[in-house]
């Protein structure tokens, strides 16, 4: 286990937010500084000098109605569920709440985490595996800052379990079809920097396993 | 596509955490709580995801007792693990408590009442009925009780704790009648807890790991085979680790615990005495005592002598103890004695630990009472980090009826070789019985116990019983169809303790107390039935309803009456079932209980008085005396049961409650000079005094030693599968270069004898044991308890496991109490499991 992929959590709590729910103003505003930029840059990430530029209220408009449209509906949407999405041998699948939902649900249920009442959503939704992989990194940090090895070990392994059985079997795909559908810059690169993110991931877990 | 370099993943990480502290609270989140992994609970079949029940239960393997789930599938129990809410095990439980599967379904489990059908021993039996056993138990018992003896039903138990223990004991027998009862503790460790009581009063020390900064170990193999040992070991090695705390280990054999220890110190067989009075000796010598803890210290005849007296009186008993002397005898270095007692003395925080290496001698009891004055004179009693004296939850339990009969009881119980046999002497009680000058019980009655296997002498343990002259009606309660069951009359299949109701407790590693909790996991097997169950039955049978019906009912009802249980939220029985566990948060660790005061009330009650003499406050009503004017005459020291009043100890001007006495009546001084026991002729002080049989040995004779291994219970679990297969042989320990002089190698048969009998046993020829020792462990050599035990079947054993294919052993060990005399320790009657001399030979 490499000690600094603990620090990752973040990024699958910054992806978790993206695909939770349409931008408000108040992240809009903080993804516009210039520190954040120069990093999305960094990493590749162009969003195209408009995004900084445009009016706010105009800009954020634009990404409500992309982001309804992308992963609400009405019409043909994406939906980001891994029971919609991830192909299983028995045909089990191309369905909300599936068998693939029941599994991610006891997955993450058996860490001791549960899911909000407030939550509205799906267990198997596409922020909703980010933010237990986000949460699985945070405790791991915890654990580690407290010499708890074996738990952080155990920790590492799960997330690995969880990116293997789960996430990689569903959302770099879905990511490339959410590129190929979008009409504007912001889910594009979002997306694509997931992918890549994701696969840096996977090449973390396969020199590890 | 673009690779995304490390670097860039970390600022990116960065930059994320600072947006999300940031925009903190402006999306709602999908997860609640916390990742609680390493707490466990909950449980999956991995193949069909399907989620197993999981039931909150103790574990009852060994006494530990740790606090435990059963996962359920279907109605099978398919996997165990640690509680994560226990203060005590932190969720760990050992191979034996995983195992506690085995213990419901091993092949010859005992599944029905079985009525003897052939000559006692014969293995003839016949399936009967529950109404029909139960009918004759009642008959034969209520005959007894009806003509006036009840006295000659005896109840003799193995382990037995909490409910299990005071159902049986307290009240039914209670109710009945009969106080002719038997425990085993004088075949366990009977002789450190009388050494305690000659000292600190009640029994049982807690080791504060947690605390310590150094720890001596005299014989205990506390890593492996302790009687709190999940909880223990766990925090001496997290001390070790963690802290690198000294560990000290005396032993005669490189035991896991000794292996695991800074120092492993060899030590010739009953000598460990001998190397802690030199320790006193070095500290009183140097000075290197805590003065304030004479201040609490009897050392002298004298009760109210000052400091100074005492300390000169210790220093004048030990100074004959040098460590050169000491050395002569043990065989350690006098240079280690001086450097372990210095340091010791020097610790911050230090335990001394000690178990049967050290009491299961003839000078055994002497031998706790030297632990606990290093212990004390260092400062290292009921204080952070050192031996403190045990905490455990208290449970209040329905007794039955009000009104019961004065109790009566055969006089067989305690031998009649011992002077303070205040646990009883176990080992001596089949003897008592062929003696007959005290009487014989019609109906001898035992319950998870092994009378034949667990006690010396076993070949005769099976011809007392095997006679029907002596012992006219023989009946067992038991999951296992072993020794003594064979001899049994009648065998009431009992439930494991996974199907069974207790409530329970052990003592806390932490100075908290904990409450803890039995249920039935499953359903029992067969027509298993609870012992507790059965005796409700009998009872009522007898027309002595004891108000309640069944063990869950008198849980139940413990429940409702114990005050810390009884207000939890939801009930306290429906909290118990939930949670399995129970401690109040907001309790502190209990330290230096002996330094607090008693309340002036206390002092003021009914029946308090004074014995100016001692500086004990005692209340004569609690004692045997006729009325105050002979509880006065005679003092609180020559008065009858007198420290069942004992109130509180006059230190200097305060009245605090001291080292309360239990079992005899010393003073609320922590008693390094004991009269009682001078009045019995022995030294008042911890003196030294060699084992009588182990001086002059010839060259062929060696001192047999035992002990446990960490994956086995002492005899209750070679019928389970995965126990066994990870050991079922133990060729005896010799060292090489005793084998060397015998003429024995590595792997040769050799002939063991003793005056009692003779057994053969494959030698294993190391350097891990002291010249002139040989060790075989305990567990093994079972003549019954099923095929994985024993290659035989039990009567009615069925072939439902598919793994008795896969059993791959046939060698089943050697036991080795057919060669141990039933010999007790003087003092406490403690059986010396240490000291048998054998003749050893090549067979």
């Amino acid at each position: 286990m490499e000690e600094n992929n603990s620090q990752v959590g973040s990024i699958y709590g910054f992806l978790a937010r993206i695909f939770a729910q349409e931008v408000t103003s108040d992240f809009l505003a903080e993804i516009r500084t210039p520190q954040f930029r120069g990093v999305l840059e960094e990493s590749g990430v162009d969003l195209g000098d408009d995004f900084y530029s445009r009016p706010a209220d105009e800009l954020l408009e634009e990404l409500v109605i992309e982001f309804t449209g992308l992963f609400i509906g009405p019409g043909h949407f994406l939906s980001p569920h891994e029971s919609v999405h991830r192909v299983r041998e028995d045909g089990d699948h191309g369905k909300l709440w599936g068998a693939d939902t029941v599994v991610v649900k006891k997955f993450i249920e058996a860490t001791g985490l549960r899911f909000q009442s407030a939550f509205g959503g799906m267990p198997d939704h596409l922020a909703a595996e980010l933010e237990f992989v986000q949460k699985l990194e945070e405790r791991m940090t915890q654990a580690q800052a407290e010499g708890e090895m074996e738990l952080a070990e155990n920790l590492d392994q799960i997330k690995h379990r969880f990116l293997q059985e789960h996430i990689l079997t569903w959302v770099p795909p879905f990511l490339d079809r959410v590129i190929a559908k979008t009409n504007i810059p912001f889910y594009r690169e979002i997306s694509k920097l997931a992918v890549q993110f994701l696969a840096s991931e996977q090449e973390v877990l396969l020199s590890t396993t | 596509m673009t690779k995304l370099s490390r670097r860039n993943v970390l600022k990116l990480a960065a930059a994320s955490s600072v947006l999300l502290t940031a925009g903190k609270g402006m999306v709602s989140k999908a997860l609640a709580g916390s990742i609680e992994l390493a707490q466990g609970g909950r449980d999956f079949n991995p193949d069909t995801g399907k989620e197993r029940k999981a039931v909150p239960t103790v574990c009852y393997s060994c006494v530990t007792r740790d606090p435990k789930i059963a996962f359920v599938e279907d109605g099978r129990i398919v996997k165990i693990e640690g509680q994560p809410n226990s203060i005590r095990s932190l969720g760990k439980i050992c191979s034996k408590g995983q195992a506690g599967i085995n213990q419901v379904y091993f092949p010859d489990r005992i599944l029905y009442p079985l009525k003897r059908a052939g000559k006692r021993g014969d293995g003839k039996y016949k399936k009967i009925s529950w109404d029909e056993a139960l009918t004759e138990l009642a008959g034969r018992m209520k005959k007894l009780r009806d003509e006036g003896h009840p006295e000659n039903l005896m109840y003799h138990y193995g382990r037995a704790k909490g409910s299990s223990d005071k159902l049986p004991k307290t009240v039914f027998m209670g109710t009945y009648g009969s106080g002719t009862i038997s425990g085993h503790t004088s075949i366990c460790e009977g002789g450190k807890w009388v050494g305690q009581e000659f000292t600190w009063g009640s029994h049982y020390d807690n080791w504060d790991f947690d605390n310590t900064d150094y720890v001596l170990n005299f014989g205990s193999s506390v890593l492996e085979a302790h009687t709190n040992h999940i909880p223990t070991a766990q925090r001496l090695i997290k001390a070790k680790v963690e802290r690198n705390v000294p560990f000290i280990t005396f032993d005669v054999r490189l035991s896991y615990t000794a292996s695991k220890s800074t120092k492993w110190e060899p030590v010739k067989p009953g000598t460990d005495l001998a190397v802690i009075l030199a320790m006193c000796n070095v500290i009183m010598r140097d000075n290197l005592y805590k003065r304030e803890a004479f201040t609490y210290i009897r050392a002298t005849e004298n009760v109210n002598a000052p400091a100074d007296e005492k300390i000169a009186a210790l220093k004048t008993h030990l100074a004959q103890y040098t460590p050169e002397w000491a050395q002569e005898i043990s065989g350690v270095p006098a240079a280690n004695i001086t450097k372990y007692a210095r340091e010791f003395a020097k610790a911050k925080a230090a335990v001394v630990i000690s178990y049967r290496g050290l009491v299961a001698h003839y000078n055994g009891t002497d031998g706790e009472r030297a632990a606990q004055m290093l212990g004390m004179i260092t400062g290292n009693i009921d204080n952070p980090g050192g031996r403190c004296k045990a905490i455990s939850a208290s449970w209040k339990y329905p007794k039955g009826p009000k009104v019961k009969p004065k109790s009566k009881k055969l006089k067989i119980t305690n031998g009649s070789l011992s002077a303070f046999p205040n646990h009883g002497e176990c080992q001596s009680v089949l003897k008592m019985i062929k003696d007959g000058s005290h009487g014989r019980p019609d109906i001898y009655l035992w319950y998870c116990y092994n009378p034949v296997y667990v006690n010396g002498e076993c070949q005769e343990n099976i011809d007392i019983l095997s006679d029907e002259k002596l012992m006219p009606f023989t009946v067992t309660s038991n999951i296992v169809y072993d020794e003594s069951s064979r001899l049994a009359d009648l065998i009431l299949p009992d439930t494991s303790y996974l199907e069974r109701w207790d409530w329970d407790a052990n003592v806390s590693p932490t100075q908290i107390p904990e409450w803890e909790f039995r249920q039935p996991a499953v359903e029992p097997l067969g027509e298993c039935r609870n012992f507790g169950d059965i005796l409700c039955d009998l009872a009522n049978r007898m027309d002595m309803p004891l108000g309640f019906n069944s063990m869950e009912e008198f849980v139940k009802q413990s429940c409702e009456m114990t005050p810390v249980i009884k207000d939890l939220p939801g009930g306290g029985f429906e909290y118990m079932k939930k949670h399995g566990v129970y401690h109040d948060p907001q309790a502190k660790p209990s330290f230096f209980g002996y330094k607090k005061e008693v309340k002036a009330d206390d002092l003021q009650k009914e029946g308090v008085i004074l014995d100016e003499a001692l500086g004990v406050y005692w209340n004569w009503t609690k004692s045997k005396a006729k009325d105050e004017a002979e509880a006065k005459t005679l003092g609180y020291d020559k008065t009858h049961s007198s420290y069942k009043g004992y109130v509180g100890q006059k230190f200097g001007d305060k009245v605090l409650k001291g080292f309360k006495p239990d079992k005899v009546n010393k003073t609320g001084y922590f008693e390094l000079y004991s009269t009682i026991l001078k009045d019995k002729g022995f030294a008042p002080m911890p003196s030294w005094k060699p084992i009588p049989e182990h001086v002059n040995l010839a060259k062929n004779q060696l001192t047999l030693t035992t002990y446990k291994v960490p994956v086995q219970i002492h005899s209750r679990s070679t019928h389970c599968k995965w126990l066994t297969e990870m050991f079922h042989d133990n060729p005896a320990w010799i060292n090489s270069q005793t084998a060397a002089s015998l003429g024995i190698k590595d792997g040769d048969m050799v002939k063991l004898t003793s005056e009692i009998g003779e057994v053969s046993i494959k030698a294993y020829v190391n350097e891990m044991i002291v010249p002139g020792a040989i060790a075989i462990s305990f567990h093994l050599g079972r003549t019954e308890s099923g095929r994985y035990a024993s290659g035989k079947t039990s009567p009615m054993g069925s072939d439902n496991d598919p793994d008795l294919k896969l059993k791959w052993w046939d060698t089943y060990g050697v036991h080795p109490n057919w060669l141990i005399a039933n010999s007790p320790d003087p003092i406490s009657g403690q059986h010396r499991w240490m000291d048998q001399v054998v003749t050893v030979s090549k067979a």
